[in-house]
């Protein structure tokens, strides 16, 4: 099974380590800007709820499926799918398309911004932590099977650390 | 040098005039950022003895080459400018990602200048500044402010910074709100904001930050900044993973067990009934869900409910030990949920959480004592009762009533209802105390609060667990902890990172110079940090003398120098005598005179040639009396009949 980043909404604190890391490890400029970053942390501050939007790595992408100008591409390496930014024309007709909202743009270079694994080591998991108390941290670079024994029993009782009302 | 945006908005809001200034990289060479080209700008700008709510008063809001950075904690904006609660130097910080997005548009810093005739708020958006009419705004709460102009903008992540009804009624108290959460508590900075009609400033950006070598940053941050907060053991060192867990309200454990722990009014310093307000009832009663600023894994905001009792459903992202300690040891409320509700309360209001509790603390102790009666109140006001609390915040925001005269803090409080009342004002130049009580079993703590130069303040050097370990009931190695703490967190502030999520890693000068050199490409080292802290403790040190302060403002209230009651110190007490020792020592280390006045010779040491001048024009003398923070008075009263 393959590798896949992996989220816990609950877990999240909103730190945007994530996106931060991921916009600088992919500027060729030498440049933090998370609103170029290929994860995305929804927040709704107010109800201290943070939510962790990345690219699913889906088998049959529907990103792929949907770009007319065949700029989205099977990655041998990993299997994935990449944006082949030649060719993208920035039409966002991908961005529409994914379910989960995880394809993202970039307005100034006019393309497609899209999880690249950054080729096997993703970077963004190096930096999100794991609490003592939580055991595990809200992003992971594991296969989904393994993410999902993990988490459990992960919840003591006397220690919410997410909404349960 | 990258890590800079490079530009500095400046805004007239007399003349509605908006400019963009390059930035001064010889002073950003010199003072860094944040509070150190903060400090120095207000220094050169403003006009000795301005009044603080007057148009001659400026706003400095400072990012710094961190800020917006990997760089641990990076998140933080600090607003420099005159505090009107003191009339002296104030530098006051928030988190979250206001400041971060300030860059992110392209600005190092905002300087807002000026009276506006209408209320207005600022708009800066990618390398652009505008300002838009508030007059619909004016009257709203802080949160509902907020959502109102990020619904205006059509833009959630709008990042906003406001103010509440308190700051828009010139309250002494009053605080800046950002990111919901976020607060530049202290010493009034709301209260310029109100005295300029600004509800608040918008920000979105889309431009990036430059970072001069990211892989050595990343290299660093992944690897000897990580094994500070492992420390030697794997896993995570204790006092890490007891933040991460608790959050500030893990210091309630420490104070209280030491005995510095603010209890009714700061008279005791243990509370009795601490197990029902200490991190691990925090955690397990109201504790929702762990939250972190920009770039920090920390995750010390804690998101708080109240699942029980009157207050049920009230949530707030906090509270802080402050709010903890001053709203329940402080006030005698053992209840959390109660806690949560009124943190919320003074948030909406736009009220500093600590002054406003040392405030309501002071207030019930003249009410026990019959200073004060129901009548002057119009109900009753019993030590615990958190429902009169809430009537009395309302007050004190709104100017109603007493509220009125408590809005502007204790110093003024006490001088109004007289009767030995200044005898327990917990402040020292006007700012009131935060939750940590200085006495015998924490001399190094007074002369932390006494030399801080925004008045009390425990952010400057927090001796309380470091001084343990020192002579007991002594001035022994005070000032030179106190020195070293101080120093530390300096080029933090000039970062501008939050000094929490560095300090309890224990991130240093090695660190500071590591990250800064990698950021900027200028490479600094920790001796350059030391130049640095000398020089930022000595230009603040420098506005304040010429504003008119002296030695004898460097002091503490007169209840810290009473013999303790209870506690671990039970008999014995720290004596002015101690406090002069220190202050004594303290000053030397700097280079400064008996006086606390900077030599001639370490101004120029320190490469502030251009401030020893000036120092020399007013012949090292004070300019003037100290300014008691009333003179305030004429503003308040023109404005708030002029709407
Ligand atoms: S690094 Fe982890 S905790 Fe931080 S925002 Fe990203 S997913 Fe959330
Ligand atoms: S971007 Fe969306 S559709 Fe494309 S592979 Fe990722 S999750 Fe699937």
């Amino acid at each position: 099974m393959v590798r896949k980043l992996m989220v816990d909404s609950s877990i999240c604190t909103g730190c945007q380590y994530c996106e931060i890391i991921c916009s600088l490890h992919h500027s060729k400029a030498g440049e933090v800007n998370p609103k170029k970053a290929r994860i995305k942390i929804v927040s709704d501050i107010l109800h201290g709820k943070d939510k962790p939007v990345v690219c699913r790595q889906c088998q049959q992408p529907v990103c792929l499926a949907a770009c007319k100008f065949k700029a989205i591409y099977i990655d041998t390496k990993l299997g994935i799918a990449l944006v082949d930014t030649a060719r993208c024309t920035g039409c966002g007709t991908c961005v529409e398309s994914c379910p989960f909202g995880a394809m993202f743009f970039d307005p100034v270079e006019n393309v497609a911004l899209k999880c690249d694994l950054c080729g096997g080591e993703p970077q963004c998991v190096r930096f999100c932590r794991t609490f003592p108390h939580t055991g595990y941290p809200a992003l992971a670079y594991v296969e989904p099977r393994q993410w999902a024994t993990r988490k459990q029993g992960t919840v003591r009782p006397g220690e919410p650390y997410h909404d349960t009302d | 040098m990258e890590g800079y945006a490079g530009r500095i908005g400046r805004v007239n809001l007399s003349n509605r005039s908006c400019s963009i200034e390059p930035l001064n990289y010889e002073d950003a060479r010199l003072f860094y950022g944040g509070r150190g080209l903060g400090a120095k700008m207000l220094f050169d700008e403003l006009q000795p003895g301005v009044d603080p709510l007057s148009p001659g008063n400026k706003i400095i809001l400072m990012t710094g080459p961190l800020t917006g950075t990997p760089v641990t904690a990076a998140n933080r904006y600090v607003i420099i400018t005159k505090s009107p609660q003191t009339g002296l130097f104030l530098d006051s910080y928030a988190g979250g990602w206001f400041g971060p997005e300030l860059k992110f548009a392209g600005f190092d810093a905002l300087v807002i200048e000026g009276v506006s005739p209408h209320p207005v708020y600022l708009l800066v958006e990618d390398n652009r500044l505008s300002i838009r009419p508030a007059g619909h705004l004016w009257g709203k709460r802080a949160y509902e402010t907020e959502t109102a102009i990020k619904k205006e903008l059509g833009d959630e992540d709008t990042r906003v910074a406001v103010i509440g009804p308190a700051g828009e009624n010139l309250a002494n108290l009053a605080i800046v709100q950002n990111d919901y959460f976020h607060q530049a508590g202290r010493g009034g900075a709301g209260a310029v904001f109100g005295s300029k009609r600004l509800k608040g400033i918008a920000v979105k950006g889309t431009g990036g930050i430059k970072i001069n070598n990211p892989a050595r940053l990343v290299a660093y941050l992944a690897g000897p900044v990580e094994n500070k907060f492992s420390g030697t053991g794997g896993g995570l060192l204790g006092s890490v993973a007891d933040r991460m867990k608790y959050g500030t309200p893990f210091t309630l454990n420490i104070t209280n067990a030491i005995g510095i722990l603010p209890t009714r009014n700061f008279f005791y310093g243990q509370y009795d009934r601490a197990e029902e307000i200490n991190a691990e009832a925090f955690r397990r009663k109201v504790v929702v869900a762990d939250k972190s600023c920009y770039a920090c894994s920390m995750a010390c905001t804690k998101f708080s409910r109240a699942r029980t009792g009157p207050y049920k459903g009230a949530e707030v992202g906090g509270p802080e030990y402050e709010t903890n300690a001053l709203f329940g040891a402080n006030i005698d409320n053992p209840s959390l949920e109660a806690i949560v509700y009124l943190n919320r309360l003074c948030d909406d209001l736009g009220l500093d959480t600590v002054g406003a509790g040392n405030v309501v603390g002071f207030t019930m102790e003249c009410y026990a004592r019959g200073l004060i009666t129901s009548n002057d109140l119009g109900f009753t006001l019993n030590f615990g009762d958190v429902a009169a609390v809430a009537e009395l915040l309302e007050m004190m925001a709104y100017r109603k009533g007493l509220g009125d005269i408590l809005a502007q803090g204790v110093r003024t409080a006490a001088r109004y209802f007289g009767q030995n009342s200044e005898t327990f004002a917990m402040h020292i130049k006007g700012l009131e105390y935060p939750a940590y009580r200085p006495g015998p079993v924490s001399p190094g703590f007074g002369l932390a609060y006494a030399i801080a130069e925004r008045g009390a303040c425990h952010r400057r050097a927090w001796p309380a667990l470091a001084e343990q370990q020192l002579p007991p009931f002594s001035t022994a190695g005070r000032a030179q902890l106190v020195k070293m703490l101080y120093d530390q967190r300096i080029p933090w502030h000039c970062g501008v990172n939050c000094d929490i999520g560095v300090q309890v890693p224990g991130l240093g000068f090695a660190e500071a110079a590591e990250m800064y050199s990698a950021v900027t490409g200028r490479e600094v080292t920790p001796a350059d940090m030391q130049l640095l802290a000398d020089r930022v403790a000595t230009i603040c040190r420098c506005f304040n003398l010429r504003e008119g302060a002296t030695r004898k403002d460097d002091t503490l209230a007169p209840r810290s120098f009473m013999p303790e009651e209870i506690g671990p110190g039970k008999g014995k007490s720290l004596s002015k005598d101690m406090l002069d020792t220190m202050l004594d020592e303290y000053y030397a280390l700097r280079g400064w005179d008996r006086e606390g006045v900077p030599t001639g010779e370490t101004l120029v040491k320190l490469s502030l040639d251009a401030v020893a001048e000036k120092m020399a024009q007013l012949g090292f003398k004070p300019a003037r009396g100290i300014n008691q923070g009333i003179k305030g008075e004429e503003y308040r009263g023109a404005q708030i009949n002029g709407r």
